[in-house]
Parts: structure tokens; C-alpha cells; sequence
């Protein structure tokens, strides 16, 4: 934990550094005053809606009620000023779920709903024209976590712009509110943090007029508490509860204890991005990625998108994802787990499964803006375009969902 | 395993890379298509963000790295 605490401490004073040098370093002079201008402020406004059901929470350890619903909403503003452009990304999460009311045994009692806030802002500073440089810093808070984080990125181009290199690093530090299941509230309570260290690096080129590509590698490690406080996990201990429903396996006799997984992880990442523009109604866009991680997951991800469109103010984006993955080691279903063992977990995410998500996007945006208002003698206001996308996700273990969603995009120029 | 799907990716990344001409400004068209941007557009990051709870397979894509419990 201390250590924890060392190497956050260093990063937070290291990305400081960082602004403070930037502040240093964009001191303006009178001439430069008159040059930096306000560039086209871009606003976007998102909203979707995400329903799920499935018979395997963690909850009640890997048996029982997965449904759920979660309305969220973002709002994302980025404002060129000279050299600089300034991000602002604001957003709102409003969760029922029928799996974590099952903390307790009090139906409909407020660990059924959960309200998740979340905010980010950076800066972009362009160092030349093939260069810049971003820092930016973030908050979410939500029931049981709050979560803080910082971050920089470094991009540079090639000088015919054919190939771009980027670095990014993001240090994320969560604290838990330790809600555990009802019958385990007598127990010890352990670590209630998380630190999670992210680095990536993106490479890509222009291979011909109609094709590029992106090879894009990443390297998470966490530490602290990497396991959910309010999962059960139910042990191979003889007692048979197989004609129990929910409420009657949390207050029946047989073996359980709070999930347990170990206390650092290290996550990697590898993938390929290529499009290629067949004509100018279709493009192809392809997505593979190599999933390893030390839990024991390694999964293979392959997804395919077809901008199709109709006009130049009419696309649609019909799109088909598979994804499969193997089991953690620590994972057994409901039951299954022996007394004996270091780390146990029934939460069907980390379990053996394979995945199918389909879905189509449509986006209107024709030259000139849906509409266009004069908010001044210098400055206009557009109503860019809308964007629509319904998609289904079903999962081999029987988990299903769907997902509506929509965008605005507006600028003020 | 590994190695022989490092090496597969490494040798069709090695020939693709090194068979390339290079395309002037002029010349990117198409290149510069918003939809051949090589990113996500801001709907599709938003609406993929349940992805990283719902998989124990995340990253790599521009989408969610870390941070907050998504343990609902």
C-alpha cells in the first residue's frame, strides 16, 4: 500500500512537472497574442440506453438474476485556442441492477441502483506540425469507488505524413467503499485500493492511396483490490441447493465467501486496425486484437464495420464483432470451487465464452448542417449532425443485450 | 503458440510495411475520408464501453483502460 501511495505520489509530481513546464513554456508574448485565435468549437452529445439479462451473476456466485439497465449520457467539448486545444468530456451514469440488490436479502433496497459521475479534462499543445503533446486529468465517482486519473500522450508525424508514432501513459487510482454481502459483514475488511498503470504505443502508416493501418500494443498492470467485495463465491462443501432460488441460497447454510483474486495483474493487449477505401459509397474497416493476461485470459477479438453511403450527407454503418476468450485461472462455476483453493471467483466476465455483438449505425450530416444560426457578427452556430446506433450483444453463457444509442455533433466557428 | 502468432504478425507487418510506396498529400483522397480515420468515432467508443466490464479480454481499441469499479 505504501508503495501504492510512493509511486502515485511520483507520477502526480512528474505530470505537475509537466503542466507547470507547459505553463512555462506557452508564456505568450504581444505578437503571439494577437495570433493565437479561436479556433471551431467542437461539441458532441451522447446518449444511450443498455438493457442486459442473464442467469450467471456474481453476485449470488454465478447463479441468479444478471438483469439490468443503465442510461448514461456525455457531453464532450474540445476548443482550439492557437497552439492549444482544450478537451472537456463530462458524463452521467444511472444504473438499476437486479443482480447487486442481491447484496443484501432487502428486495428493491438501494444497492439496486447505483449513479456513476464521471469527468476528464486535457490539453493538447501542438509543438510543430508534425508534433504535439497532450496532459490531461480525470475524475469518476460512483456508490462504492471513487476513481482518479492522469495522463500524458506524445504523437509525432512522419515529414510526408505517411507515418505517425504515439505514446501514451495514464495512471489511474481508485478507492473502495467496502459493501460486502450481507452475511459476510463480519469479516476483515482488506485492501481498498486500486493503482492501474497504462502505457500504449500506436504505429501508423499510409500504406497506399486507399489503404493504412495501425498496429496498437498496450501494457496494464494493477495492483490492489483487483477483486469485487460483494461477489460470493459458494464452495463444493455437499450441500445441494439446486431447487433454491436467490434469496433462499444467500440465507441457507451452504459454504461461501467473499471473492478472492490476487493482488496484481498485468494485461496485454496487441492490435491491428486496417481500412481500406473500396469506392467512394464503401469502406472497409477491420479490427483484429491478441488478448494475454496473467489471471489466465487470453482471447482473440476480430470485428468488421462497412461505412456504406448513400449520399454525401447520408452513411450507415452496419458492423459484426466476435470475440473469445478462455477462462481465468481462479474462475468455477456456482459450487464448484474446492475449500482448498488460494483464489476463487465465479464471475462469468472471466469466464471460458464466446461472443457475437451486430449492430447498424446511421449518421445524417449533410455540407451545410442540419441548421445554422448566426450567434453573433463573428461567430456561428451549426447543428452538425446526428448519429443513431442499435446494437446486439449475446454472450455463449447466455448472457444478452441491446444497446440504443445517439450523438449530436454541433460547432460554433 | 505465442511465438508462432508473434511471428505471423510480425512477418505480415514486416511485408506490408516494406512493400509501400510513399503517397504524396495530393494524393490522399481518400486517405483523408473521415470514415478511414484510423480511431473509433466518438459514438462507437462510447457505445463499446460496456465491452470492458462484460469481458475479462479489454484494451487496445482507444476505449476504457482502468479506472471505477463497472462491477454492476
Amino acid at each position: 500500500m505504501q508503495l501504492i501511495k510512493k509511486t502515485l505520489g511520483a507520477v502526480i509530481l512528474i505530470f505537475g512537472g509537466n503542466l507547470i513546464a507547459q505553463n512555462t513554456s506557452t508564456e505568450v508574448s504581444p505578437q503571439d497574442t494577437v495570433k493565437a485565435k479561436l479556433g471551431q468549437i467542437e461539441i458532441d452529445i451522447l446518449s444511450s440506453y443498455y438493457d442486459q439479462d442473464g442467469v450467471h451473476s456474481p453476485v449470488t456466485g454465478g447463479r441468479g438474476t444478471e438483469n439490468l439497465q443503465d442510461f448514461t449520457n456525455s457531453l464532450i467539448i474540445s476548443i482550439p485556442y492557437g497552439k492549444n486545444t482544450y478537451s472537456i468530456n463530462f458524463g452521467q451514469d444511472f444504473i438499476t441492477s437486479a443482480s447487486t440488490d442481491n447484496i443484501d436479502i432487502d428486495v428493491s433496497s438501494d444497492s439496486k441502483q447505483d449513479v456513476r459521475v464521471h469527468g476528464d479534462i486535457g490539453i493538447t499543445h501542438k509543438i510543430s506540425k508534425r508534433k504535439s503533446y497532450e496532459v490531461g486529468l480525470g475524475f469518476s465517482s460512483e456508490y462504492d469507488v471513487a476513481s482518479f486519473n492522469v495522463g500524458t500522450s506524445y504523437e509525432v508525424e512522419s515529414k510526408n505524413r505517411n507515418k505517425s508514432l504515439s505514446f501514451k501513459g495514464k495512471v489511474f487510482y481508485d478507492s473502495y467503499t467496502l459493501y460486502r454481502p450481507i452475511e459476510l459483514r463480519n469479516e476483515p475488511e482488506g485492501e481498498n485500493t486500486r493503482l492501474t498503470l497504462n502505457f500504449a504505443s500506436t504505429y501508423a502508416q499510409v500504406l497506399t492511396k486507399k489503404l493504412q493501418l495501425a498496429l496498437i500494443t498496450e501494457i496494464t498492470y494493477q495492483a490492489g483490490l483487483l477483486a469485487t467485495p460483494f461477489h460470493r463465491v459458494y464452495f463444493d462443501d455437499g450441500i445441494n441447493t439446486t431447487s433454491l432460488d436467490e434469496i433462499s441460497t444467500i440465507i441457507s447454510s451452504k459454504v461461501r465467501r467473499r471473492e478472492f483474486l490476487p493482488d496484481s495483474r498485468i494485461k496485454i493487449p496487441i492490435a491491428l486496425r486496417f481500412h481500406y477505401y473500396l469506392n467512394s459509397t464503401f469502406i472497409l474497416r477491420g479490427f483484429y486484437r491478441y488478448y494475454y493476461d496473467d489471471f489466465g485470459i487470453i482471447g482473440n477479438t476480430y470485428e468488421i464495420e462497412v461505412p456504406v453511403r448513400f449520399s454525401k450527407a447520408i452513411a450507415f454503418y452496419p458492423f459484426y464483432r466476435y470475440h473469445t476468450q478462455t477462462a481465468a485461472d481462479y474462475f468455477a462455476p456456482f459450487g464448484e470451487h474446492q475449500l482448498t483453493d488460494k483464489y476463487y471467483t465465479s464471475d462469468y466476465d472471466l469466464s471460458n465464452f464466446e461472443s457475437n455483438y451486430v449492430g447498424l449505425g446511421f449518421k445524417y450530416a449533410p455540407l451545410f448542417g442540419i441548421f445554422q444560426n448566426a450567434m453573433s457578427k463573428k461567430r456561428m452556430f451549426k447543428f452538425k449532425s446526428i448519429n443513431l446506433r442499435y446494437a446486439n450483444y449475446n454472450r455463449s453463457d447466455g448472457l444478452n443485450s441491446y444497446l440504443i444509442s445517439m450523438g449530436f455533433s454541433l460547432t460554433v466557428f | 503458440m505465442k511465438l508462432k502468432f508473434t511471428l505471423i504478425i510480425s512477418t505480415i507487418a514486416i511485408s506490408l510495411l516494406s512493400s509501400c510506396a510513399a503517397v504524396e498529400e495530393f494524393q490522399k483522397g481518400a486517405i483523408n475520408d473521415e470514415d478511414m480515420k484510423l480511431s473509433d468515432s466518438k459514438i462507437k467508443v462510447f457505445d463499446t464501453n460496456f465491452q470492458s466490464y462484460r469481458e475479462g479480454a479489454s484494451g487496445a481499441n482507444g476505449g476504457k483502460s482502468g479506472g471505477g469499479c463497472g462491477c454492476n
